[in-house]
């Protein structure tokens, strides 16, 4: 599995959402399963997922599933 | 599977004491604190008397860049957390007049933000889990009685019952449960410059006419951090001896 289907993964697992929403444009607090709850979960997931641990201030900006790649990207995550 | 715990402040008189008792319970531990020599010790101490795995990592609740390496030993060593104790702390006494700005400063540090950074990360890993996770806070009795010369150090305290209860309500959904305990008169290496007279005054005020020892608190976060309580999340406990019930005397 490449790295950014474990990334959609992650996104449909924390958040609920069907793997078709999993798009660059899905946004934190504009898709209703997206609230402050799901983002825990979804950090959670992702930093067990990829065995990383992130910043404050990237858990903060990761506002979109396209934002998520760009951060990752950060920890050697190869989208 | 083996439960695993992080004990914040792991070498005072209430860590230590929290450290024997979930070893003896047959937990995995972590254990953090400022002094590696004290936390080897310590180690060592429970890796003699109890099967179980015993961890350390150097972590200063009044450095910020010190949680997230410790965490990561959490990450690497543990694989994850169910119980997070915050212990670490000290009592900051000083009038009114006399508390220096940064002294102030340290004691918010120390207490208050300290505990959010730890909930912070605890609660990521404790996501993780299908059963949630647990965090038990400490305050004390002067948070809420309040005392002279110790104004900060109850109002940092104090600062801990918001949290708890604010915290209790956001993680819930999660089973990430909070709760707060409020020692009284412990006898520990913080109070060690209290003289007798005053200790036997303050016994003296309690219901049981006697000063309370770590043990005392630790069954209680032992408790509270349990499936036994599975259903207890954002309270309340004093472990005082009855010291906050009109002054003990019947």
């Amino acid at each position: 599995m490449s790295q950014l289907e474990q990334l959609k993964n992650a996104f449909v697992t924390a958040l609920g959402v069907e793997e078709y929403e999993v798009k660059d444009e899905l946004a934190y607090s504009e898709h209703v399963k997206w609230d402050s709850t799901a983002h825990m979960v979804l950090i959670a997931e992702l930093e067990s997922e990829f065995e990383i641990m992130l910043d404050t201030d990237d858990i903060i900006d990761m506002s979109s599933f396209a934002k998520a790649k760009e951060i990752l990207a950060k920890y050697e995550v190869r989208i | 599977m083996t439960k695993r715990v992080l004990i914040a402040g792991a070498t005072g008189g209430i860590g230590q004491a929290c450290a024997h008792l979930y070893a003896s319970q047959g937990y995995s531990l972590m254990l953090t604190g400022r002094d590696q020599v004290k936390l080897d010790s310590l180690q060592q101490n429970l890796t003699d008397t109890y099967s179980v795995q015993v961890e350390t990592a150097i972590l200063d609740v009044n450095q910020i860049d010190d949680f997230k390496p410790a965490f990561m030993q959490v990450q690497k060593r543990l694989s994850g957390l169910d119980v997070l104790v915050n212990c670490a702390g000290s009592l900051y006494e000083s009038s009114l007049m006399t508390s220096k700005i940064e002294d102030i400063q340290q004691q918010l540090q120390q207490h208050l933000t300290s505990s959010i950074l730890l909930a912070q990360f605890a609660s990521r890993f404790m996501a993780r889990n299908k059963t949630g996770g647990s965090l038990v806070f400490i305050s004390s009795v002067v948070a809420m009685q309040g005392s002279p010369g110790q104004s900060v150090y109850a109002c940092a305290k104090s600062g801990l019952l918001g949290l708890t209860k604010s915290l209790a309500k956001e993680l819930g959904s999660q089973q990430i449960r909070i709760n707060l305990v409020e020692p009284g008169f412990i006898e520990t290496p913080l109070v060690k410059h209290y003289s007798q007279e005053k200790r036997a005054q303050i016994a003296s005020q309690t219901c049981l006419k006697r000063l309370g020892k770590a043990q005392d608190v630790a069954e209680l976060i032992g408790f509270l951090t349990s499936d036994a309580a599975s259903y207890i999340t954002g309270q309340s406990f004093a472990v005082d001896g009855g010291l906050t019930l009109s002054n003990g005397s019947s």
